[in-house]
């Protein structure tokens, strides 16, 4: 079979296996199709920040979210030559309206910036696409891609990440999780009950275990594609949502739990010497604090990035010397659309912060907890809580993974503002959470 | 063998749910198979992790663009051994039924392939998978006996086995294993662990009655059987750096191999198209 006919028999099995049947994928397809341009669809993709959804909604988000996901991992496909970079035009053209759907667009543009899609659409609106790699180490790459994203799917992974995003599922929530891997008797609980019998912080107990094998496997695979960097980051960007999330104060509590538990000083001689052995036969492995670091520093993130920014922003300014946007129609109105530098989303105007305020955000971005804060600016923890509260207005977010996963985006877009507020006063290896990429 | 950059096989997909098992990753030959590999993890582990480097190795050998790989997966954390071999069991009696079916529902029509039966079924075990796959092929082998037309496939199963459990483990070293990632977990909880009571580490305990009827069963087995091919493993590698599981040769198995450089997790994981696992696997076919 020619290396044509197979990426096109890839491309094929992939549409099937994703947008037919009752995939998710299938029914968020059928959902944008069956609601173009209505009111419904723009109110059902809002932005969860300024009010929030019901279960039977974040379901139908969810379809329409895996729908995306799927064109993000089309775009991944494309770049390792594992399906063709030209489409078929009826698919090509179906795709490209549905991205162009205001409601849609704006979801995944401004709301919840999925890069990859907005590449995706870049390429098939022909303004710009990342190139492909010609080798066949690519496509062998691709392959195993998809098999470690799968180690996401999993109930007890997925009830970890739903924790993480700030999720709560039969009232317990991630700081139900932290408690229960604080606990040796929680947690040797989790770990022994079956699954039908756990709880959901017990779940995620397992969860936990699982992500960190992920992001293991994804760790090795991007160090195995650091000779094509955009290719690398386009694999980052795909999980680039959880690692994000992980980053920040989460990461700084886990780092914390971790660091705790290192130094416990355990009665038990059994486990004791397990560790010991562990730590003999495997004392060339990175430390798990070490593996998520990397990959929440904006190493992977960055190539991508710039690479969208530099090729957006000379498309948007070679348009706009040819003809003036009101004469743009259609796809390319959405192409050129797509091209603009941010300029109106829900982080477009920084606030000033105090100080103080910046280095409260500074140090909850380290995963510092309000006591030690307090201890550290020599303030109250009422007082700190109080900068919390009004951090939290000025960045409009509801709670402190939010502010910080805010700020950092904030940082990224705005790195005048990244300056002015923690230059000074920000060491390298704390303000990595909060740098520009 | 020789390598290729063809790509032979279909994008993977997970078989999930149901007589499945849980998240089991099957790799198809883009062209008519008359052979299959089918991988079963050990203790704690998963289709994909237990097994890192075998999909992309496999995939790259041009002999076999004819060979099909299952990468199975189930509870093998809290689900006792006789309960993962049975279903085990029914999951390869289902699928050697007509494998046919089940490739076509996950493949475009067009990419549908005729009814037909492997010619050749090898089954690479890990650490608690060469109990499991042990007892599963007992189960078929009983079956065998009460109506020699049930299990037609049982004639074409080889085994090769990484690290096999078979004279039971360590409990605390077990766990461990499992808490790899977590090794700030294992000194704190790995004891308590191995303590609390779930079955499966109670049946991976060197005299436990699981393991004992384990070799009682396979050498009466033996006695009926038409070929030993199904209880007697071509190939069985030892890690070199073994410090959860018995090394010890069973009954008729081959005997077995130290892969230097290797501990009980990273025996069956192949780097390269030469490594030893890799080989193992592929001289079994």
């Amino acid at each position: 079979m020619k290396k044509q006919d197979v990426r096109a028999e890839n491309l094929d099995i992939l549409r099937f296996r994703y947008l037919e049947g009752d995939a998710s994928a299938s029914r968020g397809l059928r959902q944008v199709q069956s609601q173009y341009g209505t009111k419904g669809l723009g109110r059902l993709l809002r932005s969860h920040l300024v009010e929030s959804v019901g279960p039977r909604e974040i379901k139908k988000r969810d379809e329409i979210d895996d729908l995306l996901a799927f064109y993000a991992l089309l775009e991944v496909a494309i770049v390792c030559g594992y399906v063709p970079a030209a489409l078929p035009p009826a698919f090509k053209r179906e795709t490209l309206r549905i991205l162009s759907e205001p409601s849609v667009e704006r979801f995944y543009r401004r709301l919840y910036p999925l890069l990859l899609v907005q590449l995706f659409a870049a390429r098939l609106a022909g303004r710009f696409a990342v190139p492909v790699q010609a080798e066949g180490a690519a496509t062998r790459t691709f392959i195993q891609f998809l098999d470690i994203s799968e180690l996401l799917k999993t109930e007890e992974v997925e009830t970890f990440l739903w924790m993480l995003d700030d999720g709560a599922r039969d009232g317990e929530n991630f700081d139900d999780l932290i408690e229960v891997v604080q606990s040796p008797k929680e947690l040797v609980k989790a770990l022994t009950t079956p699954p039908e019998e756990r709880s959901a912080s017990d779940e995620a107990a397992h969860g936990f275990r699982g992500f960190t094998a992920f992001c293991r496997q994804l760790d090795r695979l991007l160090g195995e594609t650091a000779a094509a960097p955009l290719l690398q980051s386009a694999l980052w960007h795909y999980h680039g949502y959880w690692l994000q999330l992980l980053s920040g104060s989460v990461l700084g509590v886990m780092s914390a739990v971790i660091e705790q538990q290192r130094s416990w000083v355990t009665l038990d001689p059994v486990g004791k010497d397990a560790a010991r052995r562990v730590k003999e036969t495997h004392a060339s492995m990175d430390t798990t604090e070490l593996v998520l670091q990397r990959l929440t520093s904006g190493i992977y993130r960055a190539p991508l990035e710039s690479f969208f920014f530099e090729h957006a922003l000379a498309k948007e300014a070679a348009i706009a010397s040819r003809r003036s946007p009101s004469k743009v129609r259609g796809p390319q109105k959405s192409a050129l659309f797509l091209a603009e530098a941010p300029s109106d989303n829900v982080i477009s105007l920084p606030p000033a912060l105090t100080s103080r305020e910046a280095e409260v955000l500074r140090l909850l971005a380290g995963g510092r907890t309000t006591k030690a804060i307090a201890d550290s600016m020599k303030l109250s923890p009422l007082t700190v809580r109080t900068y919390i509260d009004r951090l939290y207005v000025k960045l409009d977010v509801r709670n402190r993974r939010e502010l910080v996963t805010s700020a950092r985006r904030v940082c990224r877009i705005y790195p005048d503002w990244a300056l002015r507020n923690f230059k000074s006063s920000v060491p390298a290896k704390s303000i990595t959470p909060l740098q520009t990429g | 063998m020789h390598t290729t950059t063809a790509d032979n096989h279909y994008p993977p997909v997970t078989l999930d749910g149901g007589w499945f098992g849980r998240g089991t990753r099957a790799h198809w030959a883009r062209r008519r198979a008359t052979r299959l590999i089918v991988f079963v993890h050990g203790f704690g582990g998963d289709p994909i992790d237990t097994w890192t480097g075998f999909p992309s190795v496999l995939r790259s050998v041009a002999e076999l663009a004819d060979c099909d790989f299952l990468f199975y997966g189930y509870d093998g954390l809290t689900t006792q051994a006789n309960n993962s071999a049975a279903k085990l069991h029914d999951f390869l009696r289902r699928y050697l039924e007509v494998p046919a079916d089940v490739i076509n529902t996950h493949q475009p029509v067009r990419n549908g392939r005729a009814a037909f039966a492997y010619d050749r079924i090898v089954i690479a075990a890990h650490s608690l998978g060469a109990v499991v796959t042990r007892r599963a092929l007992l189960r078929a082998e009983t079956r065998r006996r009460q109506d020699a037309a049930a299990v037609p496939w049982l004639a074409n199963v080889r085994l090769v086995l990484f690290a096999p459990a078979h004279f039971g483990s360590y409990p605390a070293e077990i766990v461990s294993s499992y808490l790899m990632e977590q090794d700030w977990w294992v000194a704190k909880i790995a004891g308590a662990f191995s303590q609390f009571k779930v079955m499966l580490l109670k049946d991976l305990e060197r005299d436990s009655p699981l393991i004992a009827k384990l070799l009682t069963d396979t050498k009466a087995a033996a006695e009926h059987a038409t070929s030993s091919d199904h209880y007697a493993a071509r190939q069985v590698l030892w890690a070199e750096d073994e410090n959860i599981v018995y090394n010890e040769d069973f009954f008729e198995d081959a005997i077995g191999e130290i892969q230097n450089r290797t501990d009980h997790r990273s025996v069956c994981k192949p780097d390269s198209f030469g490594h030893v696992a890799a080989k193992a696997v592929l001289e079994a076919l």
